[in-house]
Formats: structure tokens, sequence, C-alpha cells
């Protein structure tokens, strides 16, 4: 998969937080999922530049108002378990993920990004019914073993065939129609 | 693949894992362990947080230290 730099939808974004909190990573680790919620609902709030560690401290992580993130890494070690856990969902490529949360290092504010799927092999295309008059023509052709250029040579070969045919039946019956009576000396010497 | 938890602490706190990670062996945890330390010291903001006095305890599924970490070489 890869990744569009186009505006995501909130909609979108939302869609792919509640897939991404359902995953196993953020079962297993509320205090995860409710810093993955909030970094996201903040930046969807327009808030995403001024989220700062204590915010996330206090409203996501559940410590108390004395947290002094001069003094206290919690917030930055949980970004880290973050960045993981995202990484190992999406390496998981779960179903219906179709935009990509990052929280790049150095900061606390999510980015989106579109996910664009892989193309789908040919193989695996259904024809539609606009179609199925040329994949009949197609499937006659194949049954037929040849090609039109094969198709053609072979109708001129028996049209060639048939008009010696023709020609010879002509002369025949010309030869014995003139058999009762003396023939004309030019056409005797054709038959013969 | 085996998961791992990634303990950080230092004498009076501790921010335990909750989620741990899958890693295929003891180097890739160890490799896990230092870049969870690289990116706690480059947060966004100044610190005057004593590395020294910090560290990673990486511990098995049933919670077994396994190795130890320090944020900064002795």
């Amino acid at each position: 998969m890869s990744v569009t730099e186009e505006e995501v939808p909130a909609d979108r974004v939302v869609e792919a937080l509640e897939i991404l909190l359902r995953a196993p990573p953020f079962g297993r680790s509320p205090k995860l999922a409710r810093f993955l919620r909030f970094v996201v609902e903040e930046e969807l709030a327009g808030r995403g530049a001024t989220v700062k560690a204590y915010a996330i401290a206090t409203q996501a992580l559940g410590r108390g108002s004395d947290f002094d993130p001069s003094l206290d890494p919690s917030v930055r070690v949980e970004a880290g378990r973050l960045r993981r856990a995202l990484d190992e969902v999406y390496g998981q490529h779960p179903d219906g993920l179709a935009i990509r949360i990052t929280v790049p290092v150095g900061g606390y504010r999510p980015r989106f990004e579109i996910l664009e799927a892989p193309p789908a092999p040919v193989a695996e295309a259904t024809p539609d019914v606009a179609d199925a008059s040329e994949a009949a023509e197609r499937s006659h052709a194949a049954v037929a073993g040849f090609t039109p250029r094969g198709q053609a040579a072979i109708i001129a070969l028996l049209a060639g065939i048939l008009l010696v045919l023709c020609i010879d039946l002509g002369l025949t019956l010309s030869a014995r129609m003139a058999e009762p009576g003396p023939a004309p000396r030019g056409v005797a010497s054709r038959g013969r | 693949m085996p998961r791992y938890f990634f303990d950080v602490m230092d004498s009076t706190q501790s921010v335990p894992d909750e989620a741990g990670l899958d890693c295929r062996d003891l180097g890739e945890a160890c490799r896990q362990a230092h870049a969870l330390i690289a990116e706690a010291m480059s947060g966004p903001e100044s610190t005057r947080i004593d590395w020294c006095a910090w560290r990673v305890e990486v511990r098995d599924e049933a919670r077994g230290l396994v190795f130890t970490v320090p944020f900064l070489p002795r």
C-alpha cells in the first residue's frame, strides 16, 4: 500500500481510529488507547498544535495536576510505545483501515494519510454485461482455433476451390450438351 | 513470535508497559529497547530529568526479567 498527502476528511479519520482501537495492542493497553484517542480528537478539533505533555498526562493518562513533564518522562515513553503499537497494527493490514495515523518522533501531533490499496490483479477482474458480447466473440474464436486472419485465408481458399469446381462443372455440362450433334470445332477442342 | 514488555523506571518512578511488543528474538528486543530510550530522550519539551537514573527492564510474557538497558551507558 502507498499513501497520498491529500487532506483527509474527519469522518474517515474517526472511522480509522475506531478500527485501530479495536486492534490487540490497544485492547491490551487502555492507556495507549486513551493516548491515541486524545491526540487524534484534539487534532480534529483544531487544537493539535497546542497539545503538550501535561495535557496528555492529565487528560488521557490519568495523572494528577501535579504532573511535571520536566521531571517525569512517562508521556515521552508512552508516545514511543504508541508509535510501535501503530506500526504493529498497520503491519497486520486490518480490514477496512483506509487511513494511516502516525505520531512523528519529536512531537505528539498526529498525521493522517490516505492509504491507497494496490490495484487488483487483472485475472481476478470480473467482466461486466457490456463486455459479454466481446467475451463471447473471443470465446468463439478460441473454440474455432483460428485467428481472424486465418479465418479469412480459409474462406479465400474455399472460395477458390468452389470457383474451380464451378468452372469444371460448366465445361462438363457444355461438353455433354454438345455430344448429340456435331460439335463446333472450337468447343470440342476446349472440352478435351 | 514471543512478546516482550519494556518497563521504564528509575529508583522512584515506573512507567509499566501494558501492551508489550512481539519480537523475533532477543536481538530485536534489545533494538526496540534502545529505540524506546532514544525517542524518550528526544521529546519535544525540555526536561531536567537525570537520565542516568533511568533504565528499561525487558521482561518476557511471564513478566520475568530478561535483561536491563540503561538510558545512558555507565
